[in-house]
Protein backbone atom coordinates (compact mmCIF):
# COMPACT_ATOMS: atom_id res chain seq x y z
CA UNK A 1 0.00 0.00 0.00
CA UNK A 2 2.54 2.35 1.28
CA UNK A 3 4.30 1.73 -2.22
CA UNK A 4 1.49 3.03 -4.48
CA UNK A 5 1.17 5.97 -2.54
CA UNK A 6 5.11 6.52 -3.42
CA UNK A 7 4.59 5.45 -6.98
CA UNK A 8 1.58 7.49 -7.35
CA UNK A 9 3.42 10.74 -5.88
CA UNK A 10 6.15 10.26 -7.97
CA UNK A 11 4.22 9.32 -11.42
CA UNK A 12 2.45 13.10 -10.23
CA UNK A 13 5.52 14.69 -9.88
CA UNK A 14 7.41 13.35 -12.98
CA UNK A 15 3.99 14.04 -15.09
CA UNK A 16 4.58 17.73 -14.11
CA UNK A 17 8.03 18.12 -14.31
CA UNK A 18 7.42 16.87 -17.91
CA UNK A 19 5.18 19.06 -19.29
CA UNK A 20 7.10 21.92 -17.83
CA UNK A 21 9.98 20.52 -19.72
CA UNK A 22 7.62 20.69 -22.70
CA UNK A 23 6.38 24.44 -21.98
CA UNK A 24 10.13 25.45 -21.86
CA UNK A 25 11.76 23.60 -24.39
CA UNK A 26 12.17 26.38 -27.24
CA UNK A 27 14.70 27.83 -24.71
CA UNK A 28 17.30 25.21 -24.85
CA UNK A 29 16.07 22.48 -27.61
CA UNK A 30 17.52 23.27 -31.01
CA UNK A 31 15.13 22.98 -34.17
CA UNK A 32 15.71 19.25 -34.60
CA UNK A 33 14.41 18.77 -31.34
CA UNK A 34 11.62 21.16 -31.63
CA UNK A 35 10.19 19.34 -34.89
CA UNK A 36 10.59 15.96 -33.45
CA UNK A 37 8.44 16.73 -30.45
CA UNK A 38 6.03 18.73 -33.18
CA UNK A 39 6.33 15.04 -35.46
CA UNK A 40 5.29 13.11 -32.21
CA UNK A 41 2.19 15.29 -31.78
CA UNK A 42 1.60 15.10 -34.83
CA UNK A 43 1.94 10.77 -35.03
CA UNK A 44 -0.47 10.93 -31.43
CA UNK A 45 -2.85 12.75 -32.81
CA UNK A 46 -3.37 9.90 -36.08
CA UNK A 47 -2.95 7.62 -33.35
CA UNK A 48 -5.56 8.63 -31.19
CA UNK A 49 -7.84 9.11 -34.08
CA UNK A 50 -7.71 5.22 -35.18
CA UNK A 51 -7.85 4.06 -32.04
CA UNK A 52 -11.48 5.35 -31.68
CA UNK A 53 -12.24 3.32 -34.93
CA UNK A 54 -10.14 0.27 -34.28
CA UNK A 55 -9.76 0.41 -30.82
CA UNK A 56 -13.36 1.00 -29.65
CA UNK A 57 -15.47 -0.55 -32.12
CA UNK A 58 -12.53 -2.76 -33.34
CA UNK A 59 -12.66 -1.75 -37.10
CA UNK A 60 -9.71 -1.87 -38.99
CA UNK A 61 -8.84 1.10 -41.37
CA UNK A 62 -6.17 1.00 -43.65
CA UNK A 63 -7.73 4.10 -45.35
CA UNK A 64 -6.24 6.61 -42.46
CA UNK A 65 -3.39 7.87 -44.76
CA UNK A 66 -5.63 9.04 -47.19
CA UNK A 67 -7.37 11.28 -44.86
CA UNK A 68 -4.12 12.54 -43.36
CA UNK A 69 -3.37 13.48 -47.16
CA UNK A 70 -6.58 15.36 -48.18
CA UNK A 71 -6.17 17.36 -44.43
CA UNK A 72 -3.23 18.19 -45.44
CA UNK A 73 -3.47 19.00 -49.37
CA UNK A 74 -6.71 20.96 -48.56
CA UNK A 75 -5.59 22.94 -46.32
CA UNK A 76 -2.12 23.47 -47.84
CA UNK A 77 -3.80 24.63 -50.92
CA UNK A 78 -6.66 26.33 -49.76
CA UNK A 79 -3.74 28.21 -48.03
CA UNK A 80 -0.92 28.78 -50.29
CA UNK A 81 -2.54 28.90 -53.78
CA UNK A 82 -6.09 30.15 -52.65
CA UNK A 83 -4.91 32.54 -50.18
CA UNK A 84 -6.77 31.57 -47.27
CA UNK A 85 -6.02 32.05 -43.62
CA UNK A 86 -4.90 29.33 -41.91
CA UNK A 87 -7.74 28.99 -39.60
CA UNK A 88 -10.19 29.17 -42.61
CA UNK A 89 -8.44 26.67 -44.63
CA UNK A 90 -7.90 24.22 -41.82
CA UNK A 91 -11.63 24.22 -40.82
CA UNK A 92 -12.24 23.48 -44.69
CA UNK A 93 -9.92 20.61 -44.41
CA UNK A 94 -11.03 19.15 -41.65
CA UNK A 95 -14.99 20.10 -42.76
CA UNK A 96 -13.86 18.16 -46.34
CA UNK A 97 -12.59 15.60 -44.73
CA UNK A 98 -14.92 14.59 -42.18
CA UNK A 99 -17.78 14.90 -45.53
CA UNK A 100 -15.66 12.08 -47.53
CA UNK A 101 -15.29 9.86 -44.42
CA UNK A 102 -19.13 10.23 -44.69
CA UNK A 103 -19.53 9.83 -48.41
CA UNK A 104 -17.07 5.90 -48.14
CA UNK A 105 -18.13 5.18 -44.81
CA UNK A 106 -21.92 4.76 -45.74
CA UNK A 107 -20.90 1.97 -48.61
CA UNK A 108 -17.45 0.88 -46.91
CA UNK A 109 -18.95 0.01 -43.69
CA UNK A 110 -21.21 -2.70 -44.67
CA UNK A 111 -18.15 -4.46 -45.59
CA UNK A 112 -16.97 -6.83 -42.80
CA UNK A 113 -13.02 -7.47 -41.44
CA UNK A 114 -11.12 -8.38 -44.64
CA UNK A 115 -12.83 -6.59 -47.39
CA UNK A 116 -13.09 -3.54 -44.74
CA UNK A 117 -9.11 -3.75 -44.98
CA UNK A 118 -9.14 -4.06 -48.85
CA UNK A 119 -11.65 -1.05 -49.18
CA UNK A 120 -9.48 1.28 -46.79
CA UNK A 121 -6.50 0.25 -48.79
CA UNK A 122 -8.08 0.38 -52.00
CA UNK A 123 -9.28 4.42 -50.70
CA UNK A 124 -5.86 5.46 -49.99
CA UNK A 125 -4.73 4.16 -53.61
CA UNK A 126 -7.13 6.11 -54.77
CA UNK A 127 -5.73 9.19 -53.10
CA UNK A 128 -2.64 8.66 -54.33
CA UNK A 129 -3.57 8.64 -57.79
CA UNK A 130 -5.76 11.54 -57.55
CA UNK A 131 -2.95 13.78 -55.54
CA UNK A 132 -0.87 12.67 -59.43
CA UNK A 133 -3.60 13.23 -61.45
CA UNK A 134 -4.58 16.54 -60.31
CA UNK A 135 -0.37 17.51 -60.55
CA UNK A 136 -0.96 21.24 -61.37
CA UNK A 137 -2.95 21.88 -58.19
CA UNK A 138 -1.44 19.35 -55.71
CA UNK A 139 2.63 19.90 -57.04
CA UNK A 140 2.35 15.96 -57.85
CA UNK A 141 5.43 13.83 -57.30
CA UNK A 142 7.40 16.80 -56.09
CA UNK A 143 4.89 18.17 -53.85
CA UNK A 144 4.96 22.18 -53.02
CA UNK A 145 6.12 24.31 -50.81
CA UNK A 146 3.89 26.29 -48.31
CA UNK A 147 3.46 30.10 -48.21
CA UNK A 148 4.45 31.32 -44.36
CA UNK A 149 1.47 31.61 -41.93
CA UNK A 150 0.87 35.10 -41.06
CA UNK A 151 -1.46 36.27 -38.23
CA UNK A 152 -1.78 39.93 -37.44
CA UNK A 153 1.41 40.60 -39.76
CA UNK A 154 3.56 38.37 -37.85
CA UNK A 155 4.87 35.04 -39.34
CA UNK A 156 4.24 31.70 -37.22
CA UNK A 157 7.34 30.27 -36.69
CA UNK A 158 8.07 26.64 -35.89
CA UNK A 159 8.27 27.88 -32.02
CA UNK A 160 4.18 28.89 -32.59
CA UNK A 161 3.72 25.06 -34.53
CA UNK A 162 5.45 23.47 -31.56
CA UNK A 163 3.07 24.62 -28.95
CA UNK A 164 0.07 24.36 -31.11
CA UNK A 165 1.06 20.81 -31.75
CA UNK A 166 1.16 20.21 -27.74
CA UNK A 167 -1.72 21.96 -27.04
CA UNK A 168 -4.17 20.14 -30.26
CA UNK A 169 -2.66 16.67 -28.93
CA UNK A 170 -3.99 17.73 -25.03
CA UNK A 171 -6.96 18.73 -26.37
CA UNK A 172 -7.59 15.22 -28.70
CA UNK A 173 -6.64 13.03 -25.74
CA UNK A 174 -9.32 14.54 -23.62
CA UNK A 175 -11.56 14.18 -26.29
CA UNK A 176 -11.12 10.93 -26.76
CA UNK A 177 -11.08 10.20 -23.05
CA UNK A 178 -14.27 11.73 -22.77
CA UNK A 179 -16.04 9.25 -25.20
CA UNK A 180 -13.85 6.67 -24.34
CA UNK A 181 -15.95 7.01 -20.58
CA UNK A 182 -19.50 7.79 -21.46
CA UNK A 183 -22.13 6.22 -22.79
CA UNK A 184 -20.55 6.38 -26.44
CA UNK A 185 -18.09 4.79 -25.82
CA UNK A 186 -18.99 1.89 -23.60
CA UNK A 187 -21.23 1.70 -26.99
CA UNK A 188 -18.54 1.39 -29.44
CA UNK A 189 -16.64 -1.23 -27.20
CA UNK A 190 -19.79 -3.61 -27.32
CA UNK A 191 -19.53 -3.13 -30.81
CA UNK A 192 -16.02 -4.62 -30.74
CA UNK A 193 -16.83 -7.06 -28.37
CA UNK A 194 -20.40 -9.13 -29.85
CA UNK A 195 -22.52 -6.98 -32.87
CA UNK A 196 -25.32 -9.30 -31.42
CA UNK A 197 -25.03 -8.00 -28.16
CA UNK A 198 -24.79 -4.07 -29.17
CA UNK A 199 -27.65 -4.68 -31.18
CA UNK A 200 -29.68 -6.40 -28.61
CA UNK A 201 -29.31 -3.33 -26.64
CA UNK A 202 -30.43 -1.09 -28.85
CA UNK A 203 -26.81 0.22 -30.20
CA UNK A 204 -27.33 1.45 -33.57
CA UNK A 205 -24.09 -0.36 -34.66
CA UNK A 206 -24.10 0.99 -38.43
CA UNK A 207 -24.61 4.56 -37.13
CA UNK A 208 -21.99 4.18 -34.13
CA UNK A 209 -19.43 2.63 -37.13
CA UNK A 210 -20.18 5.77 -38.96
CA UNK A 211 -19.61 8.17 -36.54
CA UNK A 212 -16.31 6.01 -35.32
CA UNK A 213 -15.04 6.60 -38.90
CA UNK A 214 -16.04 10.26 -39.23
CA UNK A 215 -13.91 10.71 -36.24
CA UNK A 216 -10.91 8.93 -37.31
CA UNK A 217 -11.00 10.72 -40.59
CA UNK A 218 -11.29 14.41 -38.87
CA UNK A 219 -8.36 13.57 -36.10
CA UNK A 220 -6.12 12.17 -39.12
CA UNK A 221 -6.61 15.31 -41.10
CA UNK A 222 -5.79 17.30 -37.99
CA UNK A 223 -2.77 15.78 -37.92
CA UNK A 224 -2.14 16.43 -41.98
CA UNK A 225 -2.78 19.95 -41.75
CA UNK A 226 -0.37 20.50 -38.38
CA UNK A 227 2.13 18.30 -40.36
CA UNK A 228 2.29 20.58 -43.89
CA UNK A 229 1.54 24.01 -42.27
CA UNK A 230 4.90 23.34 -39.24
CA UNK A 231 7.24 21.68 -41.95
CA UNK A 232 5.38 24.58 -44.58
CA UNK A 233 6.08 21.34 -46.90
CA UNK A 234 3.52 19.15 -48.43
CA UNK A 235 4.02 15.97 -50.88
CA UNK A 236 2.55 12.68 -51.42
CA UNK A 237 5.51 10.33 -50.13
CA UNK A 238 4.20 11.26 -46.56
CA UNK A 239 0.01 9.76 -47.32
CA UNK A 240 0.81 5.77 -48.52
CA UNK A 241 -0.26 2.76 -47.81
CA UNK A 242 2.90 2.11 -45.59
CA UNK A 243 1.92 5.27 -43.44
CA UNK A 244 -1.48 3.98 -42.82
CA UNK A 245 0.34 0.47 -41.66
CA UNK A 246 2.39 2.69 -39.43
CA UNK A 247 -0.55 4.49 -37.92
CA UNK A 248 -1.75 0.50 -36.92
CA UNK A 249 1.21 -0.17 -35.74
CA UNK A 250 1.46 2.85 -33.31
CA UNK A 251 -2.58 1.77 -32.05
CA UNK A 252 -0.98 -1.74 -31.67
CA UNK A 253 1.74 -1.07 -29.71
CA UNK A 254 0.23 1.23 -27.44
CA UNK A 255 -2.12 -1.25 -26.78
CA UNK A 256 -5.26 -1.42 -28.50
CA UNK A 257 -8.56 0.69 -27.12
CA UNK A 258 -6.09 2.60 -24.76
CA UNK A 259 -5.41 6.63 -25.72
CA UNK A 260 -2.96 6.71 -23.72
CA UNK A 261 -1.53 4.00 -25.50
CA UNK A 262 -1.82 5.39 -28.87
CA UNK A 263 -0.08 8.53 -27.62
CA UNK A 264 3.20 6.61 -26.18
CA UNK A 265 2.99 4.68 -29.87
CA UNK A 266 2.63 8.03 -31.95
CA UNK A 267 5.35 9.16 -30.15
CA UNK A 268 7.71 6.15 -30.34
CA UNK A 269 7.32 5.25 -34.19
CA UNK A 270 7.70 9.21 -34.89
CA UNK A 271 10.93 9.35 -32.98
CA UNK A 272 12.11 5.55 -33.80
CA UNK A 273 12.75 6.24 -37.93
CA UNK A 274 14.95 9.85 -36.59
CA UNK A 275 17.35 7.36 -34.56
CA UNK A 276 17.33 4.42 -36.99
CA UNK A 277 18.14 6.92 -39.96
CA UNK A 278 21.22 4.86 -40.76
CA UNK A 279 19.02 1.28 -41.09
CA UNK A 280 16.88 3.47 -43.77
CA UNK A 281 16.38 0.72 -45.98
CA UNK A 282 15.74 -1.85 -43.12
CA UNK A 283 12.83 0.47 -41.65
CA UNK A 284 9.95 -1.50 -43.17
CA UNK A 285 12.02 -4.99 -41.83
CA UNK A 286 12.15 -3.17 -38.39
CA UNK A 287 8.69 -1.95 -38.25
CA UNK A 288 7.91 -5.45 -39.11
CA UNK A 289 10.03 -6.62 -36.50
CA UNK A 290 9.00 -4.65 -33.54
CA UNK A 291 5.05 -5.43 -34.37
CA UNK A 292 5.92 -9.47 -34.12
CA UNK A 293 7.56 -8.76 -30.94
CA UNK A 294 4.97 -6.65 -29.14
CA UNK A 295 2.27 -8.87 -30.37
CA UNK A 296 4.29 -12.12 -28.82
CA UNK A 297 5.27 -10.45 -25.71
CA UNK A 298 3.25 -7.50 -25.10
CA UNK A 299 -0.12 -8.65 -26.62
CA UNK A 300 -1.62 -5.62 -25.08
CA UNK A 301 0.84 -3.17 -25.86
CA UNK A 302 3.41 -0.46 -23.92
CA UNK A 303 -0.37 -0.09 -22.09
CA UNK A 304 -0.45 -3.56 -20.97
CA UNK A 305 2.91 -3.21 -18.63
CA UNK A 306 1.15 -0.14 -17.25
CA UNK A 307 -2.02 -1.10 -15.86
CA UNK A 308 -3.70 -3.98 -15.72
CA UNK A 309 -7.21 -2.64 -15.92
CA UNK A 310 -7.41 -0.28 -19.20
CA UNK A 311 -9.11 3.01 -18.27
CA UNK A 312 -7.02 5.19 -20.23
CA UNK B 1 -54.19 -6.12 -21.25
CA UNK B 2 -52.11 -8.28 -24.09
CA UNK B 3 -48.54 -6.98 -24.53
CA UNK B 4 -46.89 -8.89 -27.08
CA UNK B 5 -49.30 -10.63 -29.48
CA UNK B 6 -47.46 -13.77 -31.30
CA UNK B 7 -49.77 -14.58 -34.62
CA UNK B 8 -48.85 -17.56 -36.44
CA UNK B 9 -45.09 -17.17 -36.67
CA UNK B 10 -43.35 -19.75 -39.31
CA UNK B 11 -39.78 -20.34 -39.72
CA UNK B 12 -37.68 -22.14 -41.88
CA UNK B 13 -33.76 -22.72 -41.92
CA UNK B 14 -33.66 -24.76 -45.62
CA UNK B 15 -36.18 -27.51 -45.84
CA UNK B 16 -36.37 -27.71 -41.98
CA UNK B 17 -39.45 -26.03 -40.22
CA UNK B 18 -38.00 -24.83 -37.41
CA UNK B 19 -41.18 -22.61 -36.45
CA UNK B 20 -44.94 -23.78 -37.43
CA UNK B 21 -47.67 -21.51 -37.02
CA UNK B 22 -47.17 -20.75 -33.44
CA UNK B 23 -49.47 -18.71 -31.78
CA UNK B 24 -49.91 -17.04 -28.64
CA UNK B 25 -50.33 -13.85 -26.15
CA UNK B 26 -48.43 -12.63 -23.07
CA UNK B 27 -50.01 -10.54 -20.81
CA UNK B 28 -49.08 -7.38 -19.19
CA UNK B 29 -47.11 -7.83 -15.74
CA UNK B 30 -47.11 -11.62 -16.45
CA UNK B 31 -44.40 -14.38 -16.46
CA UNK B 32 -44.58 -16.20 -19.05
CA UNK B 33 -42.29 -19.58 -19.75
CA UNK B 34 -41.81 -21.22 -22.89
CA UNK B 35 -41.03 -24.96 -22.23
CA UNK B 36 -39.71 -28.06 -24.92
CA UNK B 37 -37.80 -30.21 -25.64
CA UNK B 38 -33.86 -29.19 -27.02
CA UNK B 39 -34.43 -28.37 -30.97
CA UNK B 40 -38.45 -27.50 -30.21
CA UNK B 41 -37.39 -23.57 -31.73
CA UNK B 42 -37.30 -21.76 -28.49
CA UNK B 43 -34.65 -19.76 -28.84
CA UNK B 44 -35.45 -19.68 -32.42
CA UNK B 45 -38.45 -17.70 -31.30
CA UNK B 46 -36.60 -15.57 -28.70
CA UNK B 47 -34.41 -14.72 -31.79
CA UNK B 48 -37.51 -13.92 -33.96
CA UNK B 49 -39.49 -11.55 -31.08
CA UNK B 50 -36.29 -9.89 -30.57
CA UNK B 51 -35.05 -8.80 -33.93
CA UNK B 52 -31.95 -10.71 -34.99
CA UNK B 53 -33.92 -13.32 -37.01
CA UNK B 54 -36.76 -12.85 -39.52
CA UNK B 55 -39.69 -14.88 -39.58
CA UNK B 56 -40.77 -16.19 -42.71
CA UNK B 57 -44.69 -16.00 -42.05
CA UNK B 58 -47.04 -14.40 -39.29
CA UNK B 59 -46.49 -11.09 -37.60
CA UNK B 60 -45.65 -10.17 -33.83
CA UNK B 61 -47.29 -7.26 -32.33
CA UNK B 62 -46.06 -5.67 -29.20
CA UNK B 63 -48.39 -3.24 -27.25
CA UNK B 64 -50.40 -3.39 -30.65
CA UNK B 65 -47.91 -2.54 -32.73
CA UNK B 66 -45.94 -4.25 -35.51
CA UNK B 67 -42.52 -4.79 -34.49
CA UNK B 68 -41.66 -8.10 -36.28
CA UNK B 69 -39.43 -7.24 -39.37
CA UNK B 70 -37.81 -4.14 -37.57
CA UNK B 71 -34.02 -4.07 -37.19
CA UNK B 72 -32.80 -5.59 -33.11
CA UNK B 73 -31.60 -2.15 -31.95
CA UNK B 74 -34.81 -0.57 -32.88
CA UNK B 75 -36.95 -3.66 -30.74
CA UNK B 76 -34.98 -3.22 -27.98
CA UNK B 77 -35.28 0.86 -28.09
CA UNK B 78 -39.35 -0.15 -27.73
CA UNK B 79 -37.52 -1.27 -24.00
CA UNK B 80 -37.93 -5.11 -25.37
CA UNK B 81 -34.43 -6.18 -23.68
CA UNK B 82 -32.99 -9.74 -23.93
CA UNK B 83 -30.20 -12.63 -22.48
CA UNK B 84 -28.39 -14.99 -24.16
CA UNK B 85 -28.29 -18.77 -23.36
CA UNK B 86 -24.34 -18.49 -23.90
CA UNK B 87 -24.28 -15.80 -21.73
CA UNK B 88 -22.70 -12.88 -23.74
CA UNK B 89 -20.91 -9.66 -22.12
CA UNK B 90 -18.63 -7.46 -23.13
CA UNK B 91 -15.43 -9.30 -22.37
CA UNK B 92 -12.80 -6.31 -21.90
CA UNK B 93 -15.25 -4.37 -19.48
CA UNK B 94 -15.60 -4.46 -15.88
CA UNK B 95 -19.04 -5.95 -14.41
CA UNK B 96 -19.80 -2.71 -13.56
CA UNK B 97 -19.50 -1.20 -17.26
CA UNK B 98 -21.21 -4.24 -18.29
CA UNK B 99 -24.19 -3.75 -16.17
CA UNK B 100 -24.40 0.22 -17.04
CA UNK B 101 -24.86 -0.79 -21.14
CA UNK B 102 -28.04 -2.26 -20.03
CA UNK B 103 -28.89 1.91 -19.54
CA UNK B 104 -28.55 2.71 -23.05
CA UNK B 105 -32.08 2.60 -23.90
CA UNK B 106 -32.95 5.20 -21.64
CA UNK B 107 -29.90 7.50 -21.99
CA UNK B 108 -29.87 9.82 -24.67
CA UNK B 109 -26.07 12.19 -24.94
CA UNK B 110 -24.47 11.95 -28.02
CA UNK B 111 -21.05 12.52 -28.77
CA UNK B 112 -21.94 16.28 -29.12
CA UNK B 113 -23.33 16.56 -25.78
CA UNK B 114 -20.35 14.34 -24.58
CA UNK B 115 -17.59 16.74 -25.90
CA UNK B 116 -19.21 19.83 -25.10
CA UNK B 117 -19.66 18.27 -21.74
CA UNK B 118 -23.62 19.42 -21.51
CA UNK B 119 -25.18 19.01 -17.91
CA UNK B 120 -28.01 16.56 -18.47
CA UNK B 121 -25.33 14.16 -19.70
CA UNK B 122 -23.31 14.21 -16.78
CA UNK B 123 -27.26 14.35 -14.93
CA UNK B 124 -27.50 10.69 -16.88
CA UNK B 125 -24.40 9.07 -16.46
CA UNK B 126 -24.51 9.35 -12.54
CA UNK B 127 -28.32 8.29 -13.01
CA UNK B 128 -26.95 5.08 -15.01
CA UNK B 129 -23.94 4.46 -12.89
CA UNK B 130 -26.28 4.60 -9.90
CA UNK B 131 -29.03 2.50 -11.43
CA UNK B 132 -26.17 0.15 -12.30
CA UNK B 133 -24.99 -0.29 -8.58
CA UNK B 134 -28.35 -0.73 -7.56
CA UNK B 135 -28.98 -3.67 -9.44
CA UNK B 136 -25.64 -5.22 -8.18
CA UNK B 137 -26.93 -4.68 -4.74
CA UNK B 138 -29.76 -6.67 -5.31
CA UNK B 139 -28.21 -9.20 -6.59
CA UNK B 140 -25.70 -9.19 -4.03
CA UNK B 141 -22.92 -8.22 -6.14
CA UNK B 142 -20.92 -5.26 -5.48
CA UNK B 143 -18.01 -6.25 -4.35
CA UNK B 144 -17.79 -7.50 -8.25
CA UNK B 145 -18.12 -4.37 -9.44
CA UNK B 146 -14.60 -3.62 -10.96
CA UNK B 147 -13.86 -7.19 -11.44
CA UNK B 148 -13.37 -7.92 -15.52
CA UNK B 149 -16.20 -10.27 -16.65
CA UNK B 150 -13.58 -12.81 -17.67
CA UNK B 151 -12.88 -13.78 -13.91
CA UNK B 152 -16.53 -14.36 -13.81
CA UNK B 153 -18.16 -18.20 -12.61
CA UNK B 154 -20.88 -19.40 -15.15
CA UNK B 155 -23.52 -18.48 -12.59
CA UNK B 156 -22.55 -14.53 -11.85
CA UNK B 157 -21.75 -14.31 -15.79
CA UNK B 158 -25.69 -15.30 -15.90
CA UNK B 159 -26.99 -13.08 -13.33
CA UNK B 160 -24.82 -9.85 -14.46
CA UNK B 161 -26.63 -10.65 -18.13
CA UNK B 162 -29.87 -10.51 -16.34
CA UNK B 163 -28.92 -7.68 -14.11
CA UNK B 164 -28.14 -5.96 -17.33
CA UNK B 165 -31.48 -6.39 -18.66
CA UNK B 166 -33.46 -4.84 -15.74
CA UNK B 167 -31.19 -1.73 -15.78
CA UNK B 168 -32.67 -0.97 -18.72
CA UNK B 169 -35.89 -0.31 -17.24
CA UNK B 170 -37.50 -2.40 -20.19
CA UNK B 171 -41.77 -3.13 -20.28
CA UNK B 172 -40.80 -6.46 -21.77
CA UNK B 173 -37.67 -8.82 -20.58
CA UNK B 174 -36.68 -11.71 -22.71
CA UNK B 175 -34.64 -14.75 -20.79
CA UNK B 176 -33.01 -17.54 -22.44
CA UNK B 177 -32.09 -20.21 -19.81
CA UNK B 178 -31.93 -17.72 -16.68
CA UNK B 179 -30.84 -20.28 -14.56
CA UNK B 180 -28.45 -21.99 -16.84
CA UNK B 181 -25.35 -22.58 -15.00
CA UNK B 182 -26.93 -21.23 -11.45
CA UNK B 183 -26.18 -22.94 -7.86
CA UNK B 184 -29.40 -23.02 -5.75
CA UNK B 185 -29.24 -19.72 -4.08
CA UNK B 186 -28.25 -17.63 -6.91
CA UNK B 187 -31.57 -19.28 -8.76
CA UNK B 188 -33.58 -18.70 -5.31
CA UNK B 189 -32.07 -15.12 -5.97
CA UNK B 190 -33.13 -14.58 -9.48
CA UNK B 191 -36.98 -16.05 -8.75
CA UNK B 192 -37.15 -13.60 -5.51
CA UNK B 193 -36.00 -10.40 -8.10
CA UNK B 194 -38.37 -11.67 -11.10
CA UNK B 195 -41.12 -11.38 -8.54
CA UNK B 196 -40.16 -8.18 -7.54
CA UNK B 197 -39.98 -7.22 -10.46
CA UNK B 198 -43.67 -8.68 -11.69
CA UNK B 199 -45.12 -6.34 -8.73
CA UNK B 200 -42.80 -3.51 -10.77
CA UNK B 201 -44.85 -4.46 -13.56
CA UNK B 202 -42.60 -5.92 -15.56
CA UNK B 203 -43.41 -8.70 -18.21
CA UNK B 204 -41.31 -11.67 -18.51
CA UNK B 205 -41.03 -14.32 -21.00
CA UNK B 206 -38.63 -16.78 -20.29
CA UNK B 207 -36.73 -20.07 -21.44
CA UNK B 208 -36.48 -22.36 -19.22
CA UNK B 209 -34.92 -26.53 -19.17
CA UNK B 210 -35.48 -26.15 -15.16
CA UNK B 211 -39.17 -27.64 -14.30
CA UNK B 212 -39.00 -26.49 -10.70
CA UNK B 213 -37.73 -23.29 -11.55
CA UNK B 214 -40.31 -22.79 -14.32
CA UNK B 215 -42.86 -24.41 -12.90
CA UNK B 216 -42.84 -22.54 -9.33
CA UNK B 217 -42.04 -18.98 -10.96
CA UNK B 218 -44.44 -19.02 -14.11
CA UNK B 219 -47.80 -17.77 -14.16
CA UNK B 220 -48.67 -19.52 -17.55
CA UNK B 221 -47.20 -21.55 -19.85
CA UNK B 222 -46.56 -22.12 -23.43
CA UNK B 223 -45.23 -25.94 -24.41
CA UNK B 224 -43.23 -26.23 -27.98
CA UNK B 225 -42.35 -29.30 -29.56
CA UNK B 226 -41.07 -29.67 -32.89
CA UNK B 227 -41.78 -26.43 -33.76
CA UNK B 228 -45.27 -26.27 -32.79
CA UNK B 229 -47.09 -25.24 -29.78
CA UNK B 230 -48.41 -28.16 -28.35
CA UNK B 231 -50.22 -27.08 -24.99
CA UNK B 232 -50.78 -23.79 -23.01
CA UNK B 233 -52.23 -22.72 -19.55
CA UNK B 234 -50.72 -22.39 -15.86
CA UNK B 235 -48.10 -24.46 -14.02
CA UNK B 236 -50.55 -26.99 -12.82
CA UNK B 237 -52.54 -28.20 -15.68
CA UNK B 238 -49.03 -27.96 -17.87
CA UNK B 239 -47.15 -30.56 -15.20
CA UNK B 240 -49.86 -33.38 -15.56
CA UNK B 241 -50.71 -32.78 -19.45
CA UNK B 242 -50.26 -36.10 -21.04
CA UNK B 243 -49.54 -34.85 -24.50
CA UNK B 244 -46.45 -32.50 -22.66
CA UNK B 245 -45.11 -35.58 -20.88
CA UNK B 246 -45.34 -37.54 -23.94
CA UNK B 247 -42.75 -35.08 -25.63
CA UNK B 248 -40.57 -34.70 -23.13
CA UNK B 249 -40.29 -38.58 -22.64
CA UNK B 250 -40.16 -38.66 -26.76
CA UNK B 251 -42.95 -41.37 -26.50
Amino acid sequence: MTENIFIRKYKSLAIVLFLIGLVIGPLFLPYYWLHLITLAGVGSILALGLNIFYGYCGQINFGVAAFYGIGAYISAILGTKYGLSFPLAALCALVGSGLVGLIIGVPLLRLREHSLALGTLAFTLLFSALVNQFEKLTGGFDGFILDPTKLAGFELGYIFWYYFTIICTLLVYFMCQYIYQSRVGRAMRCIRSDESLALSLGINIDGYKLLAFMLNCVLAALAGIILVYSKRFVAPQDYTIGTSVLVVLMVVIGGVGSNLGAVFGGVLLMFLPEFLIHFKTFQVMINGLILIVVLIFLPKGLAGIASRRRTF
Amino acid sequence: MVLLSIQKIKKNFGGLQALVDVSFDVEASEILGIIGPNGAGKTTLLNIISGLENADGGRILFNNEVISGLPPYKIAQKKILRTFQTVKLDEEATVLENIMLGTHIWTKAGVIDILLRRRFMFIEEQESYNCAWEVLKLFGMERLADTSSQKLSPGQRQLIQSGRAFVGEPKLVLLDEPVGGLIAEEKSKLMEILLLKKEQKLTTLLIGHDMPFVLGICDRIVVLNFGQKIAEGPPSSIANDPVVIEAYLGG
